[in-house]
């Protein structure tokens, strides 16, 4: 019995693109915030929903790294490779910086590439242009190295840092939570809502699958197709105030899987991103609330059982059942 | 076979004496209130400085300031000041009305164009006048260049892909990517009439490359490869009469000649002992044309706080200095350099 508690994180293990050529560790560090989460999400946590204007904020779309925050002012090297990007937070307020302020872009074997933003730049290209010998023409970096942070730097307070991985092969960026074997997470994600909405059009009013009582949670809708909307969050780290989206969203109907969807990588197209195999670009990912739209569903005539299942990346699932009468 | 030419030579700059008229320093201090400035624009040139924000009356030799923290940017029609965070966002009127813009971005402001550069850095948004967005794009890799004439906008990404989009987010022109060989875009400058677009890319070897307006796109006519390549972002700015762009990294300042399609380092000889600062201590930054064959440049000393000085450029020799300024605007009512505490009106400058 004990090992079948593990068969959901061995799935989802199975399920998510393992870069095995590349020894890629993400730092042990204090708290991180997951892919695919909500800019502000830290903020929101402390409230009981998300506020309409919430999904309507530019910007406020899902990420494609995992923000880290440190113990130092420092961030270890997740692998070895050669550094093909500097980025610098100008030294005056009148020039323009970026928003990801210092930032490392680095090449991996097996095509992979990853960013490391939040740093001090400048520091960091000097200690990697000091360890260069006279005969290398390329800078590289050495896993467990480690880049300064210094006073923050773009959008990253001190001590904070982003972190995002490329598979330029299968043009994904990929979730790197996987790579971090020194967390140990047993918390179930929170489901705060579960929504149906019509997706042909006829109707724009929201069905709360997660606003009725447990024992009696039982809806009625008219019949036809529907996309199910879910805002659940996740911590990672024990008692961290900082969430993480849901890595898998599973929607069983009658016992059969009609929505599988998950945050294992978002793919990598001419119109941005797609997250939850929606459409490019990436704000089509969630409502006008905020919460994720993660697939549809065709509800015919009569009386199904309807199961969600919410898991983290290390399989620690929530579940929400519902009763559905359809006219 | 395109024709490469190596051809990195260095030239020396001596301090020219400059083609300009009256000059006329305007404390910070003696300053009006930005709500008494005249809602005429004719004659009126947005500045930031690095603590003041506000517009100067060429013709009344006026000064409109008001103190801003964070950051901010400016145009004829107002401001936006913003945190690092990119959690607060004011937008303002030159009426001094203010409103919450609601975004996670740093915005970005050139030649008509008010954009959001969205806090991933992977996407922008065009807003207009009232904070309300006219149109947005999502790349599916990090910004990391940009610039802008006032028909086009070029972003370069990480993958080495360029993306031309017109005023409306059409895109009219999009160059190939991928991680096969390093192509990052590591800097872009759009001509001021949208002819010419420059693109410094890739590694092993590191390229500029041109691109000429045909038609309704834009098509490669040159490229050339530089002999000291750097993993830096770069800064790069067009001179008014498309002749040449001057490219800033680091403590290293380029000139490209566009028709000629060469490449020279500028070694500086500023004359100027404030601006002297040892090479490896010294960052440039190209900052924006002032007019036919000149350019402007920043220099930035590391120091607690950083030394600055600004550099105009006429084909990378150079033709004026301003020790301690940190910005410049320039219009048809003359250049404004921007200093700590206060602007200096340049009238009748003609380069």
């Amino acid at each position: 019995m004990k090992g079948m508690k593990y068969l959901p994180l061995i799935f989802v293990c199975l399920a998510a693109p393992m870069p095995g050529a590349l020894d890629f560790q993400i730092p042990e560090v204090l708290d991180l915030s997951g892919f695919g989460s909500l800019p502000g999400d830290r903020t929101n946590a402390q409230l009981p929903g998300k506020s309409p204007q919430m999904g309507s904020l530019y910007g406020r779309v899902p990420r494609s790294d995992i923000v880290l925050e440190s113990a130092t002012a420092d961030i270890e090297v997740p692998a070895s490779g050669t550094v093909i990007y500097v980025q610098a937070d100008a030294p005056v307020k009148t020039i323009f910086s970026f928003p990801l302020g210092g930032a490392l872009a680095i090449l991996h074997p097996e095509s992979y590439v990853s960013l490391i933003s939040g740093l001090d730049a400048e520091r960091a290209l000097e200690s990697a242009e000091r360890r260069q010998s006279a005969a290398q023409s390329e800078l590289v970096v050495k896993k467990g190295e480690t880049l300064p942070g210094g006073n923050g730097s773009g959008v990253y307070p001190p001590n904070y840092f982003g972190l995002r991985l490329f598979d330029a092969k299968s043009s994904l960026w990929v979730n790197p939570i996987f790579l971090a074997s020194w967390i140990h997470d047993r918390t179930p994600p929170v489901i705060r809502s579960a929504r149906l909405a019509r997706s042909d059009g006829s109707g724009t009013a929201f069905i709360d699958l997660s606003g009725v009582a447990a024992k009696d949670r039982k809806i009625t809708c008219p019949q036809g197709s529907y996309r199910l909307y879910i805002d659940a969050l996740d911590t990672i780290i024990p008692g961290s105030p900082m969430y993480s989206a849901p890595y898998r969203i599973l929607a069983v109907l009658d016992g059969k899987s009609v929505v599988d969807s998950s945050l294992m990588a978002a793919k990598s197209t001419e119109a941005g991103l797609s997250f939850l195999e929606n459409p490019a670009p990436s704000r089509e990912t969630l409502a006008a609330d905020g919460s994720y739209s993660v697939g549809q569903i065709v509800l015919a005539r009569g009386e199904h059982d309807l199961q969600l299942q919410v898991s983290d990346y290390a399989g620690n699932t929530s579940t929400l059942k519902v009763f559905v009468i359809v006219r | 076979m395109a024709a490469i030419l190596f051809s990195l030579v260095s030239v020396r700059s001596a301090r020219h004496e400059g083609a300009a008229g009256k000059s006329v320093f305007l404390p910070f201090s003696q300053a009006r209130d930005l709500a008494d400035l005249p809602s005429s624009r004719n004659g009126v040139l947005s500045f930031i400085g690095d603590s003041v924000l506000g517009y100067v009356d060429t013709a009344a030799d006026r000064l409109y300031a008001l103190p801003y923290q964070g950051r901010a940017v400016i145009d004829d029609q107002g401001w936006i000041s913003y945190d690092s965070l990119a959690t607060d966002l004011q937008l303002h009127g030159t009426d001094g009305r203010g409103r919450t813009l609601p975004a996670y971005a740093y915005p970005w402001f050139k030649a008509l164009w008010r954009i959001l550069v969205r806090g991933d850095q992977m996407g922008i948004a065009r807003i207009d006048e009232q904070g309300t967005i006219v149109w947005e794009k999502e790349f599916s890799m990090p910004i990391t260049a940009l610039d802008a004439s006032s028909r086009v906008i070029a972003v370069g990404l990480l993958d080495g892909s360029l993306h031309i989009l017109d005023t409306q987010g059409k895109l009219v022109f999009i160059a190939p990517a991928g991680f096969q060989e390093v192509r990052t875009v590591y800097g872009v400058a759009v001509s001021g009439d949208s002819r010419y677009v420059v693109v410094l890319k890739g590694l092993s070897p590191q390229k500029i490359e041109t691109y000429r307006q045909s038609e309704s796109s834009y098509a490669k006519i040159s490229e050339s490869s530089l002999r000291q390549q750097a993993v830096l972002q770069a800064s790069m700015a067009f001179a008014e009469d498309d002749s040449h762009v001057i490219l800033a990294r680091g403590n290293q300042l380029l000139y490209y000649n566009v028709k000629g399609n060469y490449i020279r380092q500028i070694e500086l000889n500023t004359g100027q002992e404030e601006l002297s600062g040892k090479g490896e201590d010294v960052q440039f930054f190209a900052l924006k044309s002032t007019g036919g064959a000149t350019v402007a440049v920043l220099q930035i000393q590391a120091s607690d706080p950083p030394g600055t000085g600004i550099l105009i450029l006429k084909h990378g020799l150079l033709e004026r200095v301003a020790p301690d300024a940190v910005s410049i605007s320039g219009g048809q009512g003359g250049l404004a350099i921007v200093y700590k505490d206060g602007v200096e009106l340049v009238k009748g400058w003609r380069p």
